[in-house]
């Protein structure tokens, strides 16, 4: 970790999306920052100051435009968190004929917070994480 | 000139000091998002490690404009200079953020444009009172003499209403200027950073370093009018405008057209009354 990527990871702004789902992941998330473990992250509804994209829920033909249009506006260095279930493979809603798509079909993913929904730690552990090693793109294995 | 060279340090620093109280005051609070004392440097150092990312290549040098204006209008605020040159760097500071925002061509971007000039026609207009208010008490523009005259009669005395008009004109730069006790308030969300919308990455660290220096000639200015020895008198309007940070993270905030009606009655009324009060003794 270099020393800017550690302050960069005491001031992080997450920008929530909810791309159609029950927000439960979003919710938990919010509830998380409450706790002194998610100290130095702030929520943003301005792509143009965020850090993180964090997005949960099922992804719709029409929310992969909006997911798009919002990552293009986001200031580089930057990072997509995959958060819960419907985000991070579709699962339940997977295999129907409704155009559901999976966050990375749609954008480059540097992190996956699996489970449904997922723990408020791991949530946030996952954000100061990705910041503080320098943003780099999950890759398999 | 090495007094000035003080001053000048001092009130860039002043704010940073005042945002840490800020943070290590409410991460004591129960409910209140928790940040590290220093957040503000971090949130600045990160800005500025973030790259632009605008259509426009012009777009980005504005903020770096506004950022000279409010180094120079520092400077003359620090040296007690005519209180029109401190009012024309303030404007043009203001301008170069709006013509700015104005020039991303994005709907948010036009959107705090507007709100920034409807600011801007409030609190210019309070300090023009102000400064017409000053002539008329103590004679004179220049600051600095302006504190000789207040060593003699209090200042503060004759322009009570002019301190607390400019006062709120800051609360008011500072997005500070909204809250609203009622029961039924609701809040402006990211709304109430109107102005820094259309801006992100290394602009945003501009912008956010032009409101630090900026909020510190505020703070300054005000000091001029307040009856204590200079150190004490700024330390003094540092403190009113903490308390006013404090209160903005507890208090309910109030709607954009309900903040420009306040913000007119008390911002632009109150010198007003107070300079035609000038008038008739």
């Amino acid at each position: 970790m270099s020393w800017l990527d550690g302050i960069r990871a005491k001031s992080i702004s997450v920008l929530q999306i909810n791309a159609g789902g029950c927000t439960g992941c979003t919710r938990q998330f919010q509830a998380a920052l409450l706790l002194d473990s998610g100290k130095g992250i702030t929520l943003t509804g301005n792509p143009r100051h965020a850090d993180v994209l964090f997005v949960a829920g099922c992804i719709n033909n029409k929310s992969a435009d909006y997911l798009r249009q919002i990552y293009e506006k986001m200031p580089s260095p930057k990072a997509v968190v995959a958060a819960g279930t419907c985000a991070c493979d579709g699962k339940l809603f997977r295999g129907e004929d409704n155009g559901i798509s999976t966050l990375d079909e749609i954008l480059p993913v540097n992190a996956y917070v699996r489970g449904c929904v997922p723990g408020m730690d791991e949530m946030l552990e996952t954000v100061i994480n990705v910041v503080e090693d320098g943003y780099k793109e999950y890759k398999d294995g | 000139m090495l007094e000035v060279i003080l001053w000048f340090i001092g009130i860039i620093i002043i704010v940073p000091v005042i945002y840490l109280a800020e943070n290590i005051i409410l991460s004591a609070i129960p409910g209140q998002n928790r940040s590290y004392p220093i957040q503000p440097i971090y949130r600045l150092i990160k800005h500025f490690s973030k790259t632009d990312l605008y259509n426009r290549p012009l777009t980005r040098w504005f903020p770096v404009g506004a950022c000279v204006f409010a180094l120079v209008t520092l400077f003359f605020v620090s040296a007690g200079e005519n209180i029109m040159l401190i009012i024309s760097g303030l404007v043009m500071m203001e301008l170069f953020i709006l013509v700015g925002a104005c020039s991303t061509k994005e709907p948010y971007g036009i959107m705090a444009a507007q709100r920034g000039i409807s600011r801007l026609t409030v609190w210019s207009f309070a300090l023009m009172i102000a400064a017409a208010s000053l002539y008329k008490a103590a004679g004179t523009l220049k600051l600095s003499l302006a504190i000789q005259y207040s060593g003699e009669s209090i200042l503060l005395s004759r322009l009570p209403l002019v301190t607390a008009g400019l006062f709120t004109a800051a609360m008011i730069k500072g997005n500070l200027g909204y809250f609203d006790f009622g029961i039924n308030a609701n809040t402006m969300s990211f709304l109430d950073t109107a102005l820094y919308t259309p801006y992100g990455g290394r602009s945003l660290g501009f912008v956010q370093l032009t409101q630090w220096i900026e909020t510190g000639i505020w703070l300054k200015l005000i000091s001029f009018f307040l009856p204590w020895q200079p150190l004490i008198s700024f330390l003094v309007s540092a403190v009113f405008y903490l308390a006013a940070m404090l209160l903005n993270a507890v208090v309910p905030k109030m709607t954009w057209k309900k903040v420009m009606m306040n913000s007119w009655i008390w911002a632009g009324g109150l010198p007003a009354i107070n300079y035609i009060w000038l008038y008739m003794l």
